[in-house]
């Protein structure tokens, strides 16, 4: 079974570092790390995943509208995102519109649940 | 009768003249008897003045002879210088005299009889005589004298003439008046005017008299003077009425009349006296007052209406005013209440304004603190896995490092929920349920501190929207609190009620506003502890943000502010203080008709 590519931005290098290594570590997931947004839509296109990790508060540009390039690019619309965040209001929830979410911190159980829950069948 | 007597024989001379001075001297005794006999006086004279006959009268009323003979042979003259010599000082005694022989010569010269009227003083008495005297004449129409006869008038022409100055006396009153004086005839003819009738309308007595006086009045007043003068009878002879008339020239001038009926003896009118004036100009003056008063009360009459208008107006006014004034009071109560919840608004603006900075506040710590802890939990799961022999010792550190990621991030999402308690989900519940899960939650800390729990929870409570997650937060902090105010044990009671707000809640209980009002259904939660209860300087400060009595670490001072923001969200009041008895009382009220 070929490896799932997961694409993580976050601004905190360390998290996505932690990530990388846990994920990779199941064997099941090859992981691309991006630690700014602006950079987010670009990499995506060179690394074309099968879901992406992505932080919403980032200095450079934030999540939501990384999220947006993506789901408006028609070769990346498609690619599955779940947002990373610290900080979970409810009014969040409308920014984020539709998108799953995982607040932080997280279990690395919780994590994989979620991206398998989230990866196109 | 001596005809008769004698016979047609011839008297004898003697005879005859002896019978012919019989018969003088009878006659003359007849003449004298007569003249005497009379009040007149009577004489006669010869040329030469001088008397040859007089009378008893003339004797005593004028010459005062001593007998009818001692003035024969004597003139007028003789006795009146006498009479005068004896009252020589006395000159008014006796003035007659002269004027008598005057009138002699005047009648000897026209030789025929005339009428004088002689007058004079006679012993210091007026005297005066109608006299007629003629000449006497002879056989051969010789004048040989004058006779004269007087009769006394003195009294007559004193009366005659005083009747004459009276009338002329009267007259010239009557002349001299400028009132109209007339008499006319129940015809209207005229039988008299003065003077002044005449001038005022321009016309001559005679063209006056004899004719109607109607012409002078204008035919509009005609009928109303002749039936005023028609209206006059003996018993109301007089009558006064005011009419018009017409002056030389067309010019009309106003008369008042006073109008006297005559009447004969059968009470018949057969003439009227009329005395008028001229009361033009008070008729004008009238006229003009009339106008005058006319106008005036005109000016009143506007004057009252303009002034009733303006009352009116004044009083629309003073109404208006006292609307207006009653508007103001009403809208400086409303004010006194709006500005009492400005100031309530004012000062939670201001607590939201702090949670609003708390909030920010809260959302940036939870984002930063949050990342690192994301990365420690991250990182202690991977170090977990990747060395699962590691030795008993490093697993008990491992999970107490997630535990201490796990309580920090509790305290951050207690920041957090605190910053936006407004986005709980509501569900009906019974308040009962949530306060026991909340006991469930602290009794072991209950238990670890030795306080006994009483509840006392209703079985009749209405089902509410709660936020359950909220309200239990509330309520285990409630706990917590009273767990902590008591490190000696005791007795915690919970009770739980459904009731109506009293007055006494309203004014004293309750928060002391008007969030509730009187009679309105509640359902009320209380807490007693038996714990030390609040200081007196602390009491108003609990729900103060950050405000915290434990020891750093243990409390971050949030947990009031939330549990009454959580509260306030539900539209409900809590309220702390000190029991009498010691330790604290929470009352939580919640309001059964919620607005949505």
């Amino acid at each position: 079974m070929a490896k799932k590519r997961i694409l993580v931005i976050d601004d905190e290098q360390s998290f996505t570092r932690l990530v990388k290594l846990s994920l990779e570590e199941t064997g099941r997931y090859e992981v691309i790390e991006e630690n700014r947004g602006s950079r987010g839509l670009s990499i995506a296109r060179k690394f074309n995943p099968d879901l992406v990790l992505l932080d919403i508060a980032m200095p450079d540009m934030g999540g939501g509208e990384v999220a947006a390039q993506i789901k408006n690019d028609p070769d990346l619309k498609d690619i599955p995102i779940v947002f990373l965040t610290a900080v979970i209001k409810k009014s969040e929830e409308t920014v984020i519109s539709g998108i799953p979410y995982i607040a932080k911190p997280v279990t690395l159980n919780k994590l994989i649940m979620c991206i398998e829950d989230n990866l196109p069948r | 009768m001596k005809d008769k007597a004698g016979t047609k024989e011839q008297l004898k001379p003697e005879e005859s003249l002896r019978k012919s001075k019989r018969l003088y001297e009878n006659l003359y005794r007849a003449v004298r008897l007569m003249c005497d006999n009379v009040p007149d006086l009577i004489w006669a004279k010869d040329m030469g003045k001088r008397f040859i006959f007089v009378n008893k009268a003339i004797c005593e009323n004028l010459l005062n002879a001593k007998d009818t003979d001692e003035p024969i042979g004597k003139t007028d003259m003789y006795f009146a210088d006498r009479e005068r010599r004896s009252h020589p000082d006395d000159p008014e005694w006796h003035t007659f005299g002269e004027i008598c022989t005057d009138s002699d010569s005047v009648v000897m010269k026209s030789r025929k009889a005339e009428r004088f009227d002689e007058f004079g003083n006679v012993k210091g008495n007026y005297l005066h005589l109608d006299v007629y005297k003629a000449p006497m004449w002879d056989e051969h129409g010789e004048m040989i004298g004058t006779v004269g006869c007087g009769r006394e008038v003195t009294r007559e022409r004193k009366i005659e003439e005083e009747l004459r100055k009276s009338e002329k006396r009267y007259r010239a009153i009557v002349e001299d008046q400028t009132e109209l004086i007339c008499r006319f005839l129940p015809d209207g003819t005229v039988t008299f005017v003065n003077e002044a009738y005449c001038r005022y309308f321009g016309k001559k007595q005679e063209d006056l008299i004899g004719h109607s006086f109607m012409p002078l009045i204008p035919d509009e007043d005609r009928d109303m003077v002749h039936q005023q003068i028609s209206s006059l009878c003996p018993k109301t002879p007089v009558i006064t009425y005011e009419h018009r008339v017409i002056l030389p020239g067309g010019k009309i001038h106003w008369m008042s009349w006073r109008d006297h009926a005559i009447f004969d003896d059968k009470d018949k009118i057969i003439e009227f006296q009329s005395v008028g004036r001229n009361i033009t100009e008070r008729k004008e003056m009238e006229e003009t007052l009339k106008e005058a008063k006319n106008g005036l009360e005109q000016q009143v009459k506007e004057r009252t209406a303009e002034l009733s208008l303006k009352n009116e107006q004044r009083m629309r006014e003073i109404e208006e005013l006292r609307r207006t004034e009653e508007e103001l009071h009403k809208t400086f109560a409303s004010l006194q209440v709006a500005h009492e919840e400005l100031k309530l608004a004012q000062l939670q603006v201001i607590q939201a304004a702090k949670m609003e900075s708390v909030g920010i506040l809260a959302a940036g710590v939870a984002h930063e603190v949050k990342n690192p802890l994301a990365t420690i939990q991250m990182g202690v799961e991977y170090l977990s896995n990747r060395f699962l022999s590691i030795d008993k010792s490093s697993k008990v550190v491992l999970q107490d490092m997630e535990d201490a990621v796990y309580r920090a991030d509790s305290i951050v999402r207690d920041l957090l929920e605190f910053s936006s308690v407004n986005e709980f989900d509501f569900e009906e519940s019974q308040l009962n349920d949530i306060i026991l899960k909340s006991i469930n939650l602290v009794k072991h800390e209950l238990e670890k501190k030795s306080i006994k729990l009483e509840e006392n929870l209703s079985r009749n409570l209405s089902t509410l929207s709660f936020s359950r997650d909220g309200i239990c937060q509330v309520f285990v902090n409630i706990f917590l609190n009273a767990i902590h105010a008591s490190p000696d044990g005791g007795i915690l009671k919970v009770r739980t009620l459904e009731k109506k707000i009293t007055t006494k809640d309203h004014f004293e209980d309750y928060g002391r506003n008007e969030h509730f009002k009187i009679g309105e259904k509640v359902v009320v939660a209380e807490v007693e502890d038996m714990g030390k209860g609040i200081q007196e300087e602390h009491i108003m400060k609990i729900f103060d943000p950050f405000f915290t009595t434990k020891p750093t670490g243990e409390g971050t001072g949030l947990g009031l502010t939330v549990s009454r923001r959580i509260i306030e969200s539900h539209g409900g009041k809590i309220d702390i203080m000190n029991r009498k008895e010691g330790g604290v009382r929470t009352t939580i009220v919640f309001k059964i008709q919620r607005k949505v």
